[in-house]
């Protein structure tokens, strides 16, 4: 017992180095690293990240008389793994009802200290849909005092919230999301209110004849009960430059936990001319009680803002329960609004998910 | 206590409501597309094996969404002014040894791969769903089977 809570306690305290779902970091009052082995979070957790997992966040714990999982299989070697499968159900106007279950992801992570707290190799790889497909590997090196670090390789890029939902407006808008891996070097730094990331990058449009380079970077600054980011990304492009500024930040109110971004895009990739897009995102995430999570989400896209009457909207509700750890069920719905013309724009989406973790 | 804590549930609810209330663009003006109809000159004609016809009911209306601009992914921009020459003939970014557009083979082309869910790489298109219809395909297909031409009827 008090093996785990100094675990806990390092866990906390080291919210400096280390990152996690937003929502929950927001919730937690701790930067995003505090429960992910990569700098800018997502995929493979870490210790605390795996503690967390199964003390904090499900409603029912392990028994004390199980041994904790904390993704460490050897002493250098540490292994995690995602699973969603799901059904859901779509309804487009004067269309038949779509129903559809899938295995819509499957991931295994990997993480291998070559040296301690110094240099490490780290790999997400996508198992299925489809033969596997590598999503992250890069090399980290480290600083002593883990305040500054550097990643080279194939990454996802840091841009505002890294929602889980890669198709959220916010995200398919800025293309940076978790389909969309980069390769190049990153940058970073973090201490206890800042996390700062500056990535040269090929762009992640910039494949087979297209060409070009982008640089992207971003800051955040932590509270325990609010933050604040900004990020912004450039992208020079033989389909066209493209410039995306990002403004993001949470706060804790009691029982909710609130997001929101605002990102403002100007593409030149079209032919009548350079498009200015706007995409935002607000979100409210209520814990009604541990392991159970009630999250609402509005979102709005204007996909050229010199056009009038052309936005989007969607709003989610969706329920998250952890009923034991490892295990999450999700079930929402999810509503789209858009120009009447267009049936697909207003369709409205059911779903249950399962979430497998570890 | 027990007041902010109404209060404050009051509050999410409020807001909550007032988010939801609002709807998308009213579309005055605009074809299927969003886009001005000054500009398109209107679309709406029913889904033909024809590439023009393609465009307009399927890709511009479904992929762009994300498949556009400069950071489109994979770099395949779908948009009315890019998608046919970044499709026809041009290797699959995912699976290099196909052909995004196959003219002719439908089954060997990577757009209809990813469109059943066939693909040996990712996921299935589009992102999250809701999938094409096989009727939807099916024309697709032919248009390929056809020879994928840019323009006139097969």
């Amino acid at each position: 017992m008090k093996r785990l809570l100094m675990i806990l306690w390092l866990g906390l305290g080291m919210a400096g180095v280390v990152r996690a779902e937003p929502y929950l970091a927001v919730d937690m009052g701790v930067k995003c690293v505090a429960c992910h082995v990569n700098p800018t979070g997502g995929g493979l957790r870490n210790a605390f990240g795996a503690i967390y997992t199964q003390q904090l966040l499900p409603a029912q714990k392990l028994p004390d008389s199980m041994p904790t999982w904390t993704g460490s299989v050897l002493d250098r070697l540490r292994l995690g793994t995602d699973l969603r499968a799901g059904r859901t159900q779509t309804r487009v106007p004067s269309q038949a009802t779509v129903s559809q279950t899938e295995l819509s992801q499957w991931r295994a992570y990997l993480d291998v200290q070559l040296v301690r707290d110094h240099l490490g190799v780290y790999l997400d790889q996508l198992l299925r849909p489809g033969r596997p497909q590598r999503q992250e590997a890069y090399v980290r090196l480290t600083t002593a005092d883990q305040r500054w670090y550097a990643k080279a390789g194939q990454f996802y890029l840091p841009f505002g919230w890294r929602l889980q939902d890669n198709t959220s407006f916010v995200r398919s808008l800025s293309g940076i999301n978790m389909a969309s891996p980069d390769k190049g070097l990153e940058l970073g730094y973090e201490s206890d209110a800042w996390s700062v990331q500056v990535v040269k990058s090929n762009g992640p449009g910039n494949v087979g004849p297209v060409r070009g380079d982008q640089l992207t970077g971003q800051a955040i600054w932590h509270q325990p009960d609010w933050r604040v980011g900004m990020a912004l990304a450039r992208t020079n492009s033989s389909a066209g430059d493209r410039t995306s500024t990002g403004l993001f930040g949470g706060l804790r109110t009691g029982p909710v936990a609130w997001l929101g971004e605002i990102d403002l895009v100007a593409d030149g990739g079209y032919l009548d001319g350079k498009r200015r897009q706007l995409a935002m995102l607000g979100e409210a995430n209520w814990k009604l009680r541990p392991g159970h999570n009630l999250k609402f989400t509005s979102e709005l896209l204007d996909p050229d803002r010199a056009v009038s009457n052309d936005h989007k909207v969607r709003y989610s509700l969706v329920y998250e329960t952890t009923p034991i750890p490892f295990t999450q069920l999700r079930a929402g719905y999810r509503q789209h609004g858009g120009i009447p013309q267009n049936n697909f724009d207003n369709r409205r989406t059911l779903f249950v998910e399962l979430h497998l973790f570890m | 206590m027990r007041t902010r804590k109404t209060l404050r549930r009051a509050t999410l609810a409020a807001i909550t409501l007032a988010l939801a209330a609002c709807g998308g663009g009213s579309g005055e003006g605009l074809d299927a597309n969003g886009r001005p109809l000054t500009e398109s000159g209107g679309t709406g004609a029913q889904l033909q094996p024809t590439f023009a016809s393609i465009q307009a009911n399927v890709l511009t209306p479904i992929c762009v969404g994300c498949h556009a601009g400069a950071a489109a992914p994979a770099g395949l921009r779908l948009d009315a002014s890019s998608s046919y020459a970044l499709l026809v003939g041009v290797a699959s970014a995912e699976v290099g040894s196909l052909k995004r557009v196959a003219p002719g083979s439908p089954g060997d082309s990577y757009l209809i791969q990813k469109l059943e869910g066939s693909a040996a790489v990712g996921a299935r298109m589009p992102l999250g769903g809701p999938y094409l219809d096989p009727a939807t395909i099916a024309v697709i297909r032919q248009w390929i089977a056809n020879g994928a031409a840019k323009d006139g009827q097969p």
